[in-house]
């Protein structure tokens, strides 16, 4: 069985334990995103930031969306 | 061999929210909650102190609160034990103490969940937050819960087919209810207007989505017999879930699923269905967790919620009855330590129809639902009166 994990563990959900390194694509889908205005204090600078939920082909990741027009 | 012993929360006592900067520090939150509930049970034995707190490292700079606490009131030889769970931390501490009653190791047992959020300015407060996220993955870049709370709003909505203003109802309907709630720290109605101009935390949730950060702290005692023989109540049934995981890795944002089997291990306990609740206190800590809590928990059918409360169908004089007290929107959010022991407090002042609950009705089933982040650890506790 194979699929992609993220974030990295230990102990894939489906018992195994052998992992390889797999490069994500570097464009995917935003899913879902929030325009965050209270942050915290590393941040202060920076707000309001843009948090997202990108899609990379089957592996979704959660961060930061930046450097895009409005 | 079968065990009979029952658990019974034979006092309790809440400290309304605040910014408390005239009480003190933790110590004194902590010692006015926990001697509220000592003085109601006169001299009994305690076997241990159970410490829901969630941030004081953070906030207080201070490790092995338990000790601490329990020194500054009297008691060095009884073991103080902090449990910390992020904002779902008095569930668990219930749950703890819970067993070692029905295991028959204490007699009786303290819970006190207390948290003083106001010892920090904001942004700091916001950081200690983001530590219930994942924070090498997510908390490091910026997400905060409220940030996963309005990700889980937007779907919802389009899930649902809901606009902004029809979630509003949430923070006008547990307004409504704290402003005739004296231990409230929200005390005013507000309009839908008032909700639609407040400022956005993170789109759509808004200022009156999120349940203000108080100072708080509240306590009970859970002993094998009860200490009175009127208004007696009683821990039917304690459950559990888990669903820690990345919010990457989820399919939906719509389903706690750790509420769902929290609730479920807790139905099966007591032997009821979730139909035969009368009142629930849910961990409203944004307006969208409170509504999905009670489609998780199957009080009410998933995308249903807004619609049955805004014809008034939750409110009190129903057959459910759901935060009665205004919930956290309206009493303030004691971080993890005190959120869930708020409302406990509170679903026990309801079932004895307590003041400010006079007017409730009598009502024998309440339940109690805590979540840690955004579902990855909940516990809910089914309550009954049993005379």
């Amino acid at each position: 069985m194979r699929a992609h994990i993220l974030p990295a563990k230990a102990v894939c959900e489906c018992g195994s334990r052998e992992f390889k390194p797999y490069p994500l694509p570097s464009t995917g889908k935003l899913v879902n995103f929030t325009v965050l205005y209270s942050v915290p204090v590393e941040f202060e600078k920076m707000k309001p930031l843009v948090i997202g939920i990108v899609d990379l082909g089957g592996v979704k990741v959660v961060g930061q969306i930046v450097d895009c027009m409005d | 061999m079968f065990n009979t012993t029952e658990v019974y929360v034979v006092a309790h006592s809440l400290v309304p929210g605040g910014r408390h900067y005239e009480k003190g520090g933790l110590k004194e939150l902590f010692a006015e909650a926990f001697l509220k509930v000592l003085d109601q049970v006169g001299n009994t034995n305690l076997g241990a102190i159970y410490v829901a707190n969630a941030f004081s490292e953070v906030l207080q700079d201070q490790s092995v609160l338990g000790a601490y606490l329990a020194d500054y009131v009297g008691l060095r030889r009884i073991p103080a034990i902090r449990i910390e769970s992020g904002d779902g931390s008095s569930g668990i501490a219930v749950l703890e103490a819970y067993n070692m009653v029905k295991a028959g190791i204490y007699d009786c047992v303290a819970v006190v969940g207390v948290e003083k959020m106001h010892d920090v300015v904001n942004v700091k407060l916001n950081k200690a937050l983001s530590t219930i996220t994942d924070y090498e993955y997510e908390g490091f870049f910026g997400v905060t819960p409220a940030a996963q709370a309005a990700m889980a709003m937007k779907e919802y909505m389009i899930k649902y087919g809901y606009d902004y203003e029809d979630l509003a109802i949430w923070p006008i309907k547990m307004h409504e209810r704290g402003s005739k709630n004296p231990l409230a720290y929200m005390k005013k109605q507000a309009s839908l207007k008032d909700v639609l101009e407040s400022e956005v935390v993170a789109d759509p949730l808004r200022l009156y989505d999120v349940a203000p950060a108080v100072d708080g702290s509240a306590a009970v005692i859970l002993c094998n017999k009860p200490i009175k023989s009127d208004a007696v109540i009683r821990i039917d049934g304690i459950g559990v879930g888990a669903y820690g995981t990345y919010l990457g890795q989820r399919d939906s944002l719509t389903e706690l699923y750790s509420v769902r089997d929290a609730t479920n291990m807790a139905l099966r306990m007591a032997h009821v269905s979730i139909s035969d609740i009368n009142l629930a206190e849910v961990h409203d800590t944004y307006s969208i967790l409170g509504m999905l809590a009670l489609e998780s928990m199957g009080l009410v059918r998933p995308g249903e919620t807004p619609r049955l409360l805004s014809t008034g169908a939750l409110d009190a004089g129903n057959k459910l009855v759901v935060n009665a007290g205004g919930g956290l929107k309206s009493m303030g959010f004691p971080g993890g330590g005190a959120s869930g022991m708020y409302e406990l407090a509170l679903m026990v002042m309801e079932l004895m129809n307590a003041k400010p609950f006079e007017s409730l009705g009598r009502a024998e089933l309440g339940i109690v639902q805590d979540m840690a982040g955004f579902d990855l650890v909940s516990t809910s506790i089914i309550l009954r009166r049993v005379s």
